[in-house]
């Protein structure tokens, strides 16, 4: 996707007709937008989003007011003026041109309000001309850049961190899903499995008989109750995020009061110790298991390996010739015929010969198994030091873990308690109150989830009574073939979902942490978990722990490197996909080339930060556009980006204010910034050639 | 296959081998269905499934 054009109609503070064009070379891929407070930089941002989804963002204040101020001071009674944006942009081999138009009237009362619901229309122009006007625009631009995804590729660099948080886990995941093509997978295997196999089942019980009849109904009711089930998980996991981002916001507040400020960070690491610890405390008892598994019918053996090694001893301890006397050598003498002496062999003395071997061998095969059995002895001694070793490690971790729980709520009661005031006492409160729910919540999941694995147990063992049917009926023999597939279809669908999921997962925490690592200034490292959370983690004591508390600044960073690693993400799949059509092949991935349009992304960041983002924000994707502030377009973001600019505005702010007027040195010229003016406050968007 | 890394490839050419060739038809009909065809409502969607699953699977 390669944003064009934008033009704007009495959008918000933008009068009139204004047009943006963007950069959209390789080598000058950024533009650079200028704006004061309130110039109109949100705004801007907004009618991107605006414009493909009839959607704003949280931080635009009143949202249903989109005509400009200056449109609507001319409306006169029965009046009506439209908001418009129009966004061009290349997508797929097509050029799309996106209108989103709102009406609004000025009432025979003086209010202005909507007149209907606004409206889009999107044409597109193929290689060869011709335009079209799409038939659904809305799942057009769906697919082209999914809604769900708008927040990744239009933010506000101040609020981009929200992405970091447990609420946005989910979003998070159906994003990177989403945007990376995996998400089709899942939706192949549900759609296969609640469409075709369903109705596939309710065939065969038509036509299959009483049996496959009643195996079907098995079957449909063992999928409805798994459609209740994930509804109530969704549901239970939205409600376990939604608590986990309140206890976020009740710590982050109660760090900030004065009085309990070092209990709540002792209890944020108790908290972190009791964690690990417990974490620990269930890789032992792995290993334990896979120790058992491996070597636990050693712990059963004693009395056997005893008995062998007595047998072996008797063995051993009988005719002592025999343990000297070499099996080969005897064979030998059998075969030759001849004696050692050189005497010719007797059929009695070829007799005893052969007894001899035979005794020589058990005594050869006694020796071994001896040696053997010692082997035997010693690993099992060194499974019951294994064991016992493993077995002190846990005991320490459990006792670990104890320990910090404990000294976890001694602390929140002291966190808790009066003296420290009203606002700790009442967050404490409120903590204890959430975390409770918390608790509740994860027992439910468990139990939904429980419910769900019997469900899709019932599922498959009805189809698989069906699949062994001995069928009469074509038509019925037919339905089970075509069932059969769609199950083997499916299955592959799942295995192939779940390596891409955790490949893609993979690939993305490693691009991550190599992003923020060249950013970052603290000695933390950055990854994306196996359930897509963004996780600082650092070392304490050799140990790899989880980042407690990370600045807001932090938060930022760690999110706007996520979104660098999503958009390379694409465009490397989206390069993987092509060689696969130019060789013949069906591109299991499409992926595809995104656009990032930030608002203020320095803002919140330290000059250290400043300078690493605008180096490398201009390399993460194939077009930006920045909109700054005078005070985030300092000198080291400037320098690290003026190369790759292809255009540059301002938003000259007018405004009725006396003695407003101020200017801003854009590439060595100052231009106006903020103009005095008579009339209603507009912004014009100027470009500075 | 898309993904550059072998090791996702071979697992993934495994997985895909391992059907019949009307399955794996029928596996690379839905995954274009699936990606062409967002816009498509839920019987639709459920009517175009099934005419590829009676076509591909005889």
């Amino acid at each position: 996707m390669k944003l064009l054009e934008m033009k704007i109609v009495n959008f918000r503070q933008f009068a009139g007709e204004q047009t943006i064009l963007f950069a959209a070379e390789r080598a000058k891929n950024i533009t650079v937008i200028h704006g004061y407070n309130g110039a109109g930089k949100t705004a801007l941002l907004n009618a991107f989003v605006w414009c493909l989804y009839g959607k704003t963002t949280p931080d635009l204040d009143q949202p249903n007011r989109l005509l400009s101020e200056a449109a609507e001071a001319e409306l006169v009674p029965g009046q009506e003026a439209t908001a418009e944006v129009r966004l061009k942009f290349d997508a797929r081999d097509f050029k799309y041109d996106v209108h989103r138009k709102a009406r609004y009237r000025r009432s025979q009362e003086g209010g202005v309000d909507a007149v209907d619901k606004p409206r889009v229309e999107v044409f597109r122009t193929g290689l060869g001309g011709a335009t079209e006007s799409v038939a659904n625009p809305e799942v057009q631009i769906n697919q082209i850049l999914p809604s769900n995804l708008h927040r990744f590729f239009f933010f506000n660099g101040e609020r981009v961190e929200a992405i970091a948080r447990p609420d946005a886990y989910e979003d998070v995941e159906e994003g990177v899903k989403t945007l990376l093509d995996v998400e089709i997978y899942a939706r192949s295997v549900r759609h296969l499995q609640t469409q075709a196999l369903a109705h596939l089942t309710t065939a065969l019980g038509t036509f299959g008989g009483a049996e496959s009849s009643a195996l079907a109904e098995d079957y449909a009711r063992a999928q409805a109750r798994e459609a209740e089930l994930l509804e109530l998980q969704a549901q239970q996991r939205s409600n376990e995020q939604a608590i986990e981002a309140e206890l976020q916001v009740i710590d982050d507040s109660l760090r900030r009061v004065g009085s309990v400020r070092d209990l709540v960070a002792k209890r944020s690491e108790a908290t972190l110790q009791a964690k690990n610890a417990a974490a620990n405390a269930m890789a032992i008892r792995h290993r334990q298991a896979r120790l058992l598994s491996r070597h636990g019918y050693l712990a059963l053996a004693a009395p056997v390996l005893e008995r062998a090694a007595a047998l072996l001893r008797a063995v051993d301890e009988g005719d002592v010739h025999r343990r000297n006397v070499s099996p080969h050598l005897v064979d030998e003498l059998i075969s030759s015929g001849t004696c050692l002496c050189g005497r010719t062999l007797g059929p009695s003395e070829e007799d005893c010969l052969r007894a001899l071997g035979a005794s020589a061998r058990t005594a050869d095969g006694a020796t071994r198994a001896a040696a053997e059995l010692s082997s035997l002895r010693t690993r099992r001694l060194q499974y019951s030091s294994d064991l016992r070793e493993e077995q002190a490690r846990l005991a320490q971790e459990l006792q670990d873990c104890r320990r910090f729980r404990e000294e976890t709520d001694e602390l929140s009661a002291k966190i808790g308690h009066p003296e420290n005031g009203e606002q700790a006492e009442d967050l404490e409160r409120r903590r204890s109150t959430e975390h409770r729910r918390l608790a509740e919540t994860k027992v439910e999941l468990v139990r939904a989830e429980r419910d769900l694995d019997l469900a899709r147990t019932a599922q498959r063992d009805a189809q698989t009574k069906m699949d062994k049917q001995q069928l009469q009926d074509e038509r019925a023999k037919l339905v089970q073939r075509r069932a059969q597939a769609v199950r083997r279809v499916t299955d592959a669908f799942e295995q192939i979902y779940e390596l891409q999921r955790q490949d893609v997962r993979r690939k993305l925490s490693d691009k991550l942490s190599e992003i923020w690592t060249s950013a970052a200034v603290k000695d933390y490292s950055a990854t994306l978990s196996e359930d897509f959370r963004l996780d600082l983690r650092k070392k304490v004591a050799g140990r790899d722990v989880p980042v407690a508390g990370a600045s807001t600044g932090e938060k930022q960073i760690l999110a706007l490197s996520f979104v660098g690693t999503l958009v390379w993400k694409a465009a490397e799949n989206e390069r993987a996909s092509r060689e696969d059509v130019a060789a013949g092949n069906v591109p299991l991935v499409a992926g595809g080339q995104y656009p990032l349009v930030m608002d203020s992304p320095f803002g919140a960041l330290e000059d250290d930060y400043r300078s690493k983002v605008a180096e490398w924000i201009p390399t993460l994707a194939n077009q930006v556009i920045v909109m700054v502030s005078k005070t985030q377009w300092r000198d080291e973001v400037e320098s690290a980006m003026r190369e790759r600019i292809g255009r540059e505005y301002v938003l000259e702010l007018h405004t009725p204010k006396a003695g407003a007027q101020r200017t801003i040195d854009v590439a060595g010229r100052q231009v106006p910034y903020v103009v005095e003016t008579t009339g209603a406050e507009l912004t014009r968007i100027v470009e500075v050639v | 296959m898309s993904d550059k890394d072998p090791a996702i490839k071979d697992r993934t050419r495994a997985i895909l081998l391992a059907l019949s060739t009307e399955e794996r038809t029928l596996f690379s009909l839905v995954v274009r269905l699936e990606r062409e065809n967002l816009h498509l409502k839920k019987p639709e969607l459920k009517a175009e499934l099934i005419r590829i699953v009676e076509a591909t699977i005889k």
